[in-house]
């Protein structure tokens, strides 16, 4: 038996390259995992079955050729808004549920090239409009470590299968936190690059202004190895970024952490700022001063990222109409398939995020939101890159607590809303941040949840990110 | 601002969402608490400058010919809701 709990990629590559089990074998662990668990945890949404026999012959033939690379081998799964050619990329939406996509997303492609095996799709909020995997048009999915729990989202089908090892890595999405937020909830490391990092061509867009795809993995290595391959410029996605060797670059630390004290002092549950304080603590231990800053702009990025993410969003989601792909609901006319087809096909969340997008798009409402919004989005990256110069990084938990219980939120869209408060701060800015786990806190009847600390760093500065990311886990 | 029922129905139609009256009630409910969240941008003064600076700049690349279509033609023809032979097949767009 495979040792699934400890395993990463470097260990699962040197075990493949030296016969000590097969990627069959290794495929198998994971396939078992999945046919015991999903029924339970609804995490996948689809398996690739009539793929997988093939992946993993050529990844195997390339080992015995000792012609293999770090990621051949290794079981990768996507979530279910990057496309993959031939499969069914739903996004998690009625009105794309029998849509095959007819080509691969870069990031696809890129890990084509090193054999990975894809195993399958994962669930994820509707057009990842949520925060806890509830909105999905095929179910809930339930967090590993306590099912009666959210895994959070949107990408929590992502987070939720590495913590249940149904895949070694997966990919996801973060637009406000989608990824961060369900891998803190989930125990698991999860991160969004700088904006441009990753190439965003085959990812259904969400905000394209905000959104990067990216690795969630149990460990930094693997994130690291991952981002590695996905990253660079890509001729489909113009925002793209040259990778100047950005992880390997010579990083000048100053052993200084900023905590944007009164932005993080409206969490209520005091276990989770005892948590934060914990962690500042372990910080100091490796040598880091803990400075309190006052950075009370950021109180506005959550305003700001409700303004520019439903209006990109409304605007992306104009092409789903039912004219060239997707479930067409027939009308009497035209204008009327149109409003058939996407009354059916989207779900209440995602309306109400259309719906919110188009009236601060709308005539005589631009002015006061949108540009409003983009203007002010202009002074919190000033203000941001002002303050973080002094500094390697500044600290904040990624969330206001632990997993919510499903349905809890379910009613109360702002409160909802409210849980990506520590997010979106680098959606809007555009600067690398990361979520790692920073222990867990007890909730009821002497239960555990995980709860994460997220670091972000200087725009471009991933390698950061990632050496003070090593030193807390240390 | 406040929402009303008018603006609604105005949003929804530019929405091209088919919504039963009830959606529409949830929907002025809900945008109250959503709308007075997001008013908290106007509390901000900005100076004319930044307003001036905030300009999103289109990246061009060049108009060149390339055989990337034709690769996934038949996928995504496959995918077309109505068609006739090879083309997309839609309802008539001007009446008479």
């Amino acid at each position: 038996m495979i040792d699934l709990k400890n395993i990463n990629i470097k260990r699962a590559h040197q075990s493949l390259m030296a016969g000590e089990y097969t990627v069959r074998d290794l495929v198998d662990s994971y396939l078992k995992n999945i046919e015991e668990k999903n029924k339970d945890l609804n995490i996948y949404l689809s398996i690739f079955s009539d793929l997988i026999d093939e992946q993993v012959k050529k990844a195997q033939e390339r080992i015995d050729k000792k012609e293999a690379s770090v990621l051949t081998g290794i079981p990768i799964a996507l979530k279910a808004n990057i496309a993959f050619k031939g499969q069914n990329t739903n996004s998690g939406s009625n009105i794309l549920k029998n849509y095959i996509s007819p080509y691969d997303a870069t990031v696809v492609e890129k890990l084509k090239k090193e054999n990975v095996v894809f195993l399958g799709y994962l669930n994820m909020d509707e057009f990842a409009c949520g925060g806890s995997t509830e909105t999905s048009a095929f179910g809930v999915t339930k967090n590993p470590l306590d099912t009666s729990r959210v895994p959070g989202g949107s990408s929590g089908g992502s987070a939720a299968a590495v913590a249940a090892n149904m895949a070694m890595v997966t990919l996801g999405t973060d637009t406000g936190g989608s990824i961060r937020q369900p891998a803190a909830f989930c125990g698991v490391i999860g991160i969004k690059p700088t904006y441009g990092r990753v190439s965003r061509k085959g990812v259904s867009a969400m905000g394209s202004s905000l959104d990067q795809i990216s690795p969630i993995t149990k460990n930094l290595e693997d994130n690291k190895i991952v981002l590695d391959i996905i990253s660079g410029k890509d001729e489909y996605d113009m925002t793209s970024l040259e990778k100047n060797n950005f992880l390997e670059k010579e990083i000048k630390m100053v052993k200084k952490v900023a905590v944007p004290r009164n932005f993080i002092n409206q969490i209520k549950n005091e276990k989770v700022l005892d948590n934060f304080n914990q962690a500042l603590s372990k910080l100091e231990k490796e040598g880091y001063e803990i400075v309190d800053i006052d950075l009370d702009i950021l109180k506005y990025t959550l305003p700001v990222y409700y303004i520019i993410m439903p209006s990109e969003l409304s605007s992306n989601l104009a092409r789903l109409d039912g004219m060239r792909y997707g479930n067409k609901i027939e009308g009497e006319n035209m204008i009327d398939d149109y409003f058939k087809t996407r009354g059916v096909g989207f779900g209440e969340e995602v309306k109400r995020r259309i719906i919110l997008g188009t009236y601060a798009l709308s005539a005589g409402y631009d002015d006061q939101y949108y540009n409003k919004a983009g203007a002010l989005r202009e002074k919190i990256k000033k203000e941001f890159s002002e303050k973080i110069k002094n500094f390697d990084a500044i600290v904040m938990p990624t969330t206001s607590d632990v997993a919510f219980k499903i349905g809890e939120n379910s009613e109360d869209p702002i409160s909802m809303y409210l849980s990506d408060i520590f997010t979106v701060s680098s959606n809007i800015i555009g600067n690398p941040a990361i979520s790692i786990p920073s222990g867990e806190i007890e909730t009821n009847k002497g239960n555990k949840m995980p709860l994460g600390l997220q670091i972000l760093s200087d725009f471009e500065d991933e390698a950061k990110m990632y050496k003070i990311a090593e030193d807390f886990i240390k | 601002m406040k929402i009303t029922k008018e603006i609604v129905d105005k949003i929804v139609n530019l929405s091209r969402i088919e919504t039963t009256e009830n959606e529409k009630e949830n929907i002025l409910k809900s945008f109250g608490p959503i709308l007075e969240m997001i008013d908290q941008v106007n509390e901000v003064e900005l100076s004319d400058e930044v307003e001036r600076n905030f300009r999103l700049k289109n990246i061009m690349r060049e108009d060149k010919v390339q055989d990337n279509i034709s690769k996934n033609r038949d996928e995504i023809i496959a995918l077309f809701p109505n068609k006739q032979g090879d083309y997309l097949k839609t309802k008539k767009i001007l009446s008479n």
